[in-house]
């Protein structure tokens, strides 16, 4: 059983030792050009087979679908054609089943500070064109940087990218842009690696229908939330790449409807497939089962202005009360990971070194006693599919602590919508980040979504003080490791499990690999190959 | 045909009221959970979500009534062209099982209703309850599951490449079609023999059968006619059962009509395009029950009289 759902393919496992070898010398450097991996990569690429379309399978958008590659959000159809047609600046390294955020060249060659990170210079890529013919410079990055940014335009990516100042940062020819920020940026390498999603739009586009990008593939046609098609691109700039001739990116709305698509050939990927699905198929010698952990974590939170969540008793007495074990062999059917009531297990921040919080119910229960809150009744705003499963399965550990929890469930885009979501006290949520990424969007003051209403001002301070180092650095860890420590102690997140991400894939199908354990779109699709 | 006229832009008014009361907020479901509030704000405007309900209401009707089916919230394209190709392919997908249920419950039904009590009719009747019995998504993942996954004979979802028809690939309309018959004809079927017993037991059938002629001749020209009027309003019935019934079955095989674009639609809470399909099949329905009356009409001339 466990051949089957054995990593990607031989490759992989050499990634693995690969990786760790490197991570050994700790490469925090800033310099990119790594000739050595390239020539690897190289070799790596004559054993691959050229020639096939690939077909992939995704839970679709529908009249969301969008081809702006920086605007999507609902479906993994997206990035992959994103993916396809656009390429980043810097792309992580792509690692089965870890999250590896260190920068490998992509349009740019390399991105290096000066002394005290306030300003980076950026080398791009020469001879590369977009598939209109037209060549890629500088001016197509300061674009792209723009418009991500412009918060009037709504996308997400451009809040990874702060405090730059536009008007100090200078083009200083076609091929060279030196960037200035107004705070000091340590990790804007590591954070354009990680956000490899923002990827580079040619100058003064407003329409994306077609797009046109410096991509492996070039976009064909698409029904919108229906199906994507994308053709070679013969011009790309990496010789020899990508390896598949075509892609055909569908988008289902109903997962048994893409299941039967791939059990049944129509599709050669499936990606995101759910526990029960892969509980079915495990002995099914047709599909590859591949398993990776990613940052993506499913939470309770507490809100800590609403009664009775204001007492750090009663919230410790709520993290006693899960049995977070429980809550992974029964709501994830055993593909995940517990969580430790914190964000970005796997990630370089994460603050590994506190013990993993267990089930006490009896603890529980004398905290509630000592706060005055015996035989407490509160209300968990829940939502359709694994959310309700959760809460469900919560309630009942919570009895064990005399905790009466009754579920309210409302649909997804009410669940987010403003009526709901960062207004009830006992909640649900999941995200997919860092550490820092988590603070920066959900605790420090001016967060945007403030679900546990955590405002600390000293907490702040120390936090931005931790920003400015590298990441990895000692210093960085002994600020960001008591901070974690404050939030694990006293926050309102019941972080309970780290799900695997799970793909399937006909048996032909080799390469497939992606960073961040998310779906394949956001991966590396230039070596996927057919044999 | 006056009273539909009417009816039209009343069944407008509660379409657009239900979706405008319901909860839920386009703006937020297309710019999701990680949006800012002047992105909102703007996507609001844009979409004249901040107009008075009844200006609103005006706009969409006085658009509609000009053929104008307005513009998608969610993708700013016209709802004409987004449904142009849908509608074709569930007119496909329900033509195509009308006319198999249409001409298999008559035959079968005169077939079972010739003997009825009699071995081939308990066949037929107890092998049309099984499929009346089981819901349309049961057959569908039932036959999906059989025929696609575990033979590997037919397409088990309609995978189609943009630019291509259900038509391209006759393949794909199998599974669905036959879910469709299978649940339509026994409903069908049932009816049709119902009617069938009772011609075949009125006094004229009794008067030809005294008079010798033979009992083919009987059914083929003297019942068959007369059976018939009550099998156009079993048939239109079975239509306006189709018109739901592909949303469901279109969904299962991820065939891209109508249904499926109300599904998506309704997800995104789209509000003028569900709109616009559900006054598209709200007509449909009243053209259904008009033409169907006006043939019951023409095949009974008793009926000519009495309006």
């Amino acid at each position: 059983m466990d051949s089957l759902i054995g990593t990607q393919d031989s490759d992989a496992g050499s990634a693995i030792t690969r990786r760790r070898l490197i991570e050994g010398a700790v490469a925090v450097g800033a310099s990119l050009a790594l000739p050595g991996s390239l020539a690897r990569a190289a070799k790596a690429e004559i054993s691959q087979k050229r020639g096939g379309v690939l077909r992939t399978g995704h839970l679709g958008g529908g009249l969301k679908e969008t081809l702006d590659p920086m605007k999507y959000i609902y479906s993994y159809a997206e990035p992959v054609g994103a993916q396809a047609v656009y390429d980043p600046l810097l792309y992580p390294r792509f690692a089965p089943g870890q999250v590896d955020i260190r920068p490998q060249p992509g349009l740019a060659l390399s991105v290096t500070p000066n002394r005290d990170f306030t300003r980076w210079q950026m080398l791009l890529r020469r001879g590369v064109t977009f598939h209109n013919g037209k060549p890629f410079t500088a001016d197509d990055v300061l674009y792209s940087f723009k418009r991500a940014i412009n918060p009037k335009n709504g996308i997400s990516v451009g809040a990874a990218f702060p405090d730059i100042d536009f008007n100090r940062t200078k083009k200083v020819n076609s091929h060279e842009i030196v960037f200035a920020f107004k705070s000091p940026q340590p990790n804007f390498d590591y954070n354009l690696a990680a956000q490899w999603t923002f990827r580079m739009v040619p100058s003064g586009t407003v329409s994306f229908d077609p797009p046109i990008g410096t991509g492996a593939f070039k976009f064909v046609s698409w029904r919108r939330g229906v199906v994507r098609e994308y053709e070679r691109n013969n011009d790309y700039w990496v010789d020899g790449l990508p390896y598949l001739d075509g892609l055909e990116v569908y988008s289902f709305s109903d997962s048994t409807a893409r299941l039967n698509a791939f059990l049944s050939g129509q599709v050669d990927v499936i990606e995101l497939v759910e526990a029960a699905a892969v509980k079915a198929n495990l002995k099914n010698s047709r599909v590859r089962i591949n398993r990776s952990q990613g940052l993506k974590a499913y939470s309770f939170f507490m809100r800590l202005d609403t009664s009775p969540f204001k007492d750090n008793r009663v919230r410790q007495a709520f993290r006693l009360a899960t049995d977070r074990k429980r809550l992974v062999d029964q709501v994830l059917l055993g593909y995940g990971q517990v969580g430790n009531d914190l964000w970005g297990k796997g990630d370089t921040d994460y603050n590994s070194q506190l013990p993993q919080r267990d089930y006490d119910p009896e603890r529980a229960k004398a905290l509630l006693k000592a706060a005055g809150q015996e035989n407490l009744r509160v209300t968990l705003l829940t939502a359709p599919g694994l959310y309700v499963a959760a809460a469900t399965v919560f309630a009942q550990q919570a009895r064990a602590a005399g905790l009466r929890v009754d579920l309210k469930q409302v649909p997804f885009d009410q669940y987010f919508g403003n009526q709901y979501w960062l207004k009830v006290g006992f909640q649900q949520t999941d995200w997919g980040r860092s550490f820092e990424s988590m603070a920066v969007s959900t605790m420090r003051r001016g967060s945007p979504y403030n679900e546990t209403a955590w405002r600390r001002p000293a907490w702040d301070k120390r936090f931005t003080q931790g920003q400015a180092y590298r990441r990895g650095s000692a210093k960085r860890r002994q600020i960001f490791n008591p901070l974690q420590k404050e939030l694990w102690n006293e926050g309102g997140y019941i972080v309970w499990g780290y799900p695997e991400i799970i793909d399937f894939a006909a048996p032909n199908v080799r390469g497939l690999l992606r960073g961040g354990g998310q779906g394949i779109g956001l991966g590396d699709l230039r070596r996927v190959s057919l044999v | 045909l006056g009273a539909v006229v009417l009816l039209i832009p009343a069944i407008s008014w509660l379409i657009f009221l239900a979706m405008n009361v319901l909860p839920g907020d386009v703006a937020s479901s297309v710019l999701g959970r990680e949006t800012n509030p002047e992105a909102l704000a703007a996507f609001r405007e844009q979409l004249h979500l901040n107009d008075p309900l009844l200006e609103r209401y005006l706009d969409w009707f006085t658009g509609v009534a000009r053929g104008d089916l307005g513009t998608s919230m969610s993708t700013q394209e016209p709802i004409s062209t987004l449904v142009a190709s849908r509608v074709e392919n569930t007119l496909v997908l329900a033509l195509l099982a009308f006319f198999l249920i249409a001409v298999l419950s008559l035959v079968l039904g005169i077939v079972a209703g010739m003997r009825p009590g009699g071995a081939v009719d308990r066949f037929i009747s107890e092998v049309a309850l099984i499929g009346v019995g089981v819901p349309d998504f049961v057959w569908g993942i039932l036959l999906a599951s059989v025929f696609a996954v575990t033979f590997k004979l037919l397409p088990g979802v309609s995978v189609l490449r943009p630019g291509e028809t259900p038509l391209n690939h006759p393949s794909v309309l199998v599974l669905p079609v036959t879910t469709l018959v299978i649940v339509g004809l026994a409903a069908a079927l049932r009816m049709v023999r119902a009617g069938f017993v009772d011609v075949m037991a009125s006094d004229y059938i009794q008067m030809a059968r005294l008079s010798g002629i033979p009992e083919r001749r009987i059914v083929l020209f003297h019942a068959l006619r007369n059976a018939l009027a009550p099998t156009v309003q079993v048939l239109a019935l079975t239509l306006l059962w189709l018109v739901g019934g592909v949303l469901v079955v279109e969904t299962v095989f991820a065939y891209p009509g109508i249904g499926s674009a109300l599904v998506q639609a309704v997800q995104t809470r789209d509000i003028t395009y569900v709109q616009s399909l559900a006054l598209l099949i709200a007509i449909t329905y009243f053209l259904i029950n008009i033409v169907a009356d006006l043939l019951g009409v023409l095949l009974v001339p008793k009926l000519r009289t009495a309006g």
